[in-house]
């Protein structure tokens, strides 16, 4: 887990890499944020100024 | 969703804007397979066999040949940028799993609504969810080889929508069909952020 945390990786995705159910990978990040091991951040928010995110995200699906 | 990082707390490693949209639906309805076909990963399946017990629970009218089911979420991912990724999460479809939606839908951009014509009335509660929650939703029926096509308008009075939400087909198993869903979707919640709903008329 904390090789995967070099970068910052969503809960998420660590549980999909882990192959962990996601309650699993909650409580051990919980522990490893006690010990100082990693640091949990709330993604960037995305507000009523996001338009240009939102136009973004449709144009790049539109690609896949 | 939340981010986890072993980097010192005070470094300012960018954390990626994460768009989070929700997969909701009936049981049975083909959440999983939309997940699957536009993720770059696998879809963290959390499928397990139907056994005797969750046949009493799960309505299979229709469904003879559904033999497994998702018992959590399922999640995939479509990276935009270095900065930009999309995470879709899939709501588990029984209703005794109905407590996590709360959690799954914070913070999330909106959802897609899936419907199967042989049963739309498995719809109606994800539709009511979001409706009350007020988070821009569309819904997409997805075209099963063996169920009759209806045309959109009849779908959308029989699923009692407001004008303002969108509603497609869809056949979940294609790339390009489940990536047009995901783009009304955005379109929508970026058209509700430029002329709010005032009032919702339900």
């Amino acid at each position: 887990m904390l090789q995967l945390c070099q970068r910052p990786i969503s809960v998420a995705d660590l549980a999909a890499t882990l192959d962990l159910p996601l309650g699993v990978i909650r409580i051990l990040v919980a522990d490893l944020r006690e010990r100082g091991f990693v640091s949990v951040k709330p993604p960037a928010p995305i507000g009523l100024s996001d338009l240009r995110i939102l136009k973004e995200v449709a144009d790049a699906l539109r690609k896949l | 969703m939340p981010f986890a990082s072993s980097e010192p707390t005070g470094e300012r490693e960018s954390v990626p804007v994460a768009i989070k949209i929700l997969i909701a639906g009936g049981f049975g309805v083909g959440k999983t397979t939309l997940v699957g076909s536009v993720s770059e990963v696998r879809p963290l399946r959390t499928e397990e066999a139907l056994s005797e017990p969750s046949s009493e629970f799960d309505d299979l009218d229709g469904l003879e040949r559904k033999s497994t089911t998702t018992v959590a979420m399922d999640f995939g991912r479509i990276t935009i940028s270095d900065d930009l990724v999309v995470y879709l999460f899939g709501t588990p479809g029984q209703k005794r799993f109905w407590f996590m939606w709360d959690e799954l839908a914070f913070g999330a951009l909106g959802a897609v609504v899936m419907a199967d014509t042989r049963r739309l009335a498995d719809s109606f509660p994800s539709i009511d969810y979001f409706e009350r929650n007020g988070m821009p939703f569309v819904v997409a029926v997805n075209c099963f080889d063996d169920a009759r096509r209806y045309p959109l308008l009849t779908t959308r009075s029989a699923l009692n929508l407001t004008p303002d939400v969108p509603l497609l087909l869809c056949d979940a198993r294609k790339r390009e069909s489940s990536r047009d869903v995901l783009v009304a979707l955005v379109e929508h919640a970026a058209d509700r952020l430029t002329a709010p709903r005032v009032t919702s008329s339900r």
